[in-house]
């Protein structure tokens, strides 16, 4: 599903990731464990496709598609989905907006109707229910104010939809 | 003084300003026309045009629109009106009031409502004491050259102890693509002892129009009167506007000033405001945004002339393109205006690497009790955020389009009045690439919140 092969790539032209070989293959779960600056965060932000990470050398393939050359939404479309160990808050930004307006672009990308609002709603609601997220959290701004164990539900709730 | 524009205004001044005036009235004219003589149009060695530059106003042969003027399409009208089911509407067509088009709605038989030179006539005693009252034309020469020429404007007198609930709309409308106009308004509001009202002025031109609207408001709030003032300012591409609004704010009297500006080649607003007496308060909120080669330029001038007065500022900028942005905040706070709180912010957004800024908060303080901020930033798009987004699948357009209405609604958001927040929502949305996502995604949010 995923193959990474020798994989080089660097950070402000200092090299972080010298090689790196990976196979995942669907429905394995993979912990990447190191100490500080191995290089774990620069592996995660490399497939998300992060502006200022430079690949090098070396291939990402998922799904049988190079990633390494498309941008980070195209990639996001595809099925990767990073979630953010800290989520950057986005003040005037609401939740709902961006679930709705991510949903629609990644339904749009497979060849998929886009859903209107109350089937949108239905599928949020339900999605919520298995998080045991608030439904007061949709309508604020994104992350903005969330406490640590609500910006993890909301990451789940986006890798659930998306 | 040799500029076309300027013999154009000393033409018509010398054939036939003044004529039917008023003798008071016809006084004002001449002491601001003289004024206006003296002092020429400002250049950018004026410390308050340092940033702006009227040249391309000045050099353009703007004429004095007159009454042949007065026509506009119902259609072209109603297509740039708020979305306001209950409403006062006053419209001005090239300056000249519309009866026609105009719907003062039911009010109380105290309150006066309508156009200008209607009260000029009809009750000249309560124009007299009131009209030029709370303006410096001394230090803003654009105000003077109103005071010469304005031909008519909105005059909104509540009498103490009235509330008006619903909003009192005035619309300017620039409908002329023959000849190059140049417009006054000339509005005054006056607010009687514990009077509330909500006014909303509103500018427009209409497609192809070149107008030059040079347009002042008087505010005068007495004791406890509470005063919503919006100005929203979308007048075309190719236009000029400059406008003061000029306010004297009495014993606890509050306003609530929110200004709008959208379109425009040149825009300039002044607003200053006297707070004259203890517990006056006044609210400062704008939004500008420029693209293309817009010059954009907002001067605020608070002046805390007595204790316990309070003024809380916030203005925010987007500029893109080769767009220039200026904001000037001056606060005074005068000789023994002890205990007094003023606040200033003011946020920009740069959206490419031509656009311009310039910022300047000023405080001049003579007390040494008082409590005052400010601040201002520049800044660009958050990568952190935009990455964020576009994570979640967004493009890079409709990513940055959501953070720059997110920013631009920090501002919109804080307006009360329903129709205006809306339309400018729309608004706001519409001038962003992709806007039809962010259009689609406020309808999907309202929904949702009306559920």
């Amino acid at each position: 599903m995923l193959s990474i092969k020798n994989l080089k790539a660097s950070v402000d032209g200092k090299q972080i990731l010298k090689g790196l070989d990976l196979e995942i293959k669907a429905g394995e779960v993979h912990a990447i464990m190191g100490p500080n600056g191995s290089g774990k965060s620069t592996l995660a932000n490399i497939i998300a496709g992060r502006n200022g990470y430079t690949v090098d050398s070396g291939e990402i393939i998922y799904e049988g598609k190079d990633l390494t050359e498309m941008e980070p939404e195209i990639r996001a479309r595809e099925g990767i989905f990073l979630a953010f160990q800290y989520p950057v808050e986005i003040p005037g930004v609401n939740n709902v907006y961006l679930l709705k307006a991510a949903m629609n672009a990644i339904r749009k990308h497979r060849g998929e109707a886009e859903l209107d609002a109350f089937e949108f709603l239905a599928l949020v609601k339900e999605k919520m229910k298995v998080v045991n997220m608030k439904e007061d959290l949709l309508n604020r701004a994104v992350n903005e104010g969330f406490s640590g164990g609500e910006n993890k539900r909301n990451e789940i709730i986006q890798m659930a939809l998306l | 003084m040799n500029s076309p524009l300027a013999e154009n205004f000393h033409s018509a001044f010398a054939t036939h300003q003044g004529v039917n005036d008023l003798p008071w009235l016809a006084a004002h004219r001449q002491s601001a026309f003289v004024q206006f003589q003296e002092a020429g149009f400002p250049t950018r060695r004026h410390e308050n045009w340092k940033y702006t530059d009227v040249s391309r106003i000045t050099k353009t042969g703007f004429v004095t629109a007159d009454a042949t003027h007065n026509v506009i399409q119902a259609d072209d009208l109603d297509s740039l009106k708020f979305n306001a089911e209950n409403s006062h509407e006053l419209v001005f067509i090239n300056g000249q009031f519309s009866a026609e088009h105009s719907n003062t709605g039911s009010l109380p038989d105290s309150v006066v409502l309508g156009s200008l030179r209607d009260a000029l006539v009809n009750t000249p005693a309560l124009l007299e004491s009131s009209l030029n009252q709370c303006l410096d034309s001394n230090n803003h020469v654009f105000a003077a050259l109103n005071t010469a020429f304005f031909n008519d404007g909105a005059f909104i007198y509540v009498p103490e102890n009235i509330v008006i609930e619903d909003p009192i709309v005035v619309y300017f409308v620039s409908t002329s693509t023959e000849a190059k106009l140049t417009i006054a308004p000339r509005n005054l509001i006056v607010l009687g002892k514990n009077a509330q009202a909500n006014v909303i002025e509103s500018f427009h031109g209409l497609k192809d129009v070149v107008s030059f609207t040079n347009t002042i408001t008087e505010i005068e709030t007495a004791d406890g009167a509470i005063l919503e003032h919006y100005k929203v300012q979308q007048e075309n591409i190719d236009s000029f506007h400059i406008g003061g609004t000029h306010l004297k704010q009495h014993r606890n009297s509050r306003v609530e000033s929110h200004s709008i500006s959208l379109g425009g080649a040149i825009v300039r607003n002044d607003i200053v405001t006297e707070l004259a007496d203890e517990g006056a308060e006044i609210i400062l909120n704008g939004l500008y945004m420029g693209n293309g080669r817009q010059h954009v330029d907002n001067h605020t001038l608070v002046n805390h002339s007595r204790p316990n007065t309070r003024s809380d500022e916030n203005y925010r900028g987007v500029l893109d393109g080769r767009a220039q942005g200026v904001f000037n905040g001056k606060v005074i706070v005068h000789k023994d205006a002890q205990k007094i709180e003023a606040a200033q912010s003011n946020a920009n957004l740069l959206l490419s690497d031509h656009a311009e800024i310039d910022t300047k908060p000023e405080l001049e303080i003579y007390a040494d009790d008082v409590k005052c901020s400010h601040g201002a930033t520049i800044g660009q798009l958050d990568k952190n955020m935009l990455f964020y987004l576009r994570s979640r699948g967004l493009d890079e357009e409709t990513a940055k389009s959501l953070l720059t209405f997110a920013f631009a609604g920090e501002v919109i958001s804080r307006i009360k009045f329903a129709p205006v927040r809306e339309q400018l929502e729309f608004t706001v949305g519409g001038r962003l690439p992709d806007a039809e996502l962010i259009k689609a995604n406020l309808n999907a949010a309202k929904k949702i919140e009306a559920r």
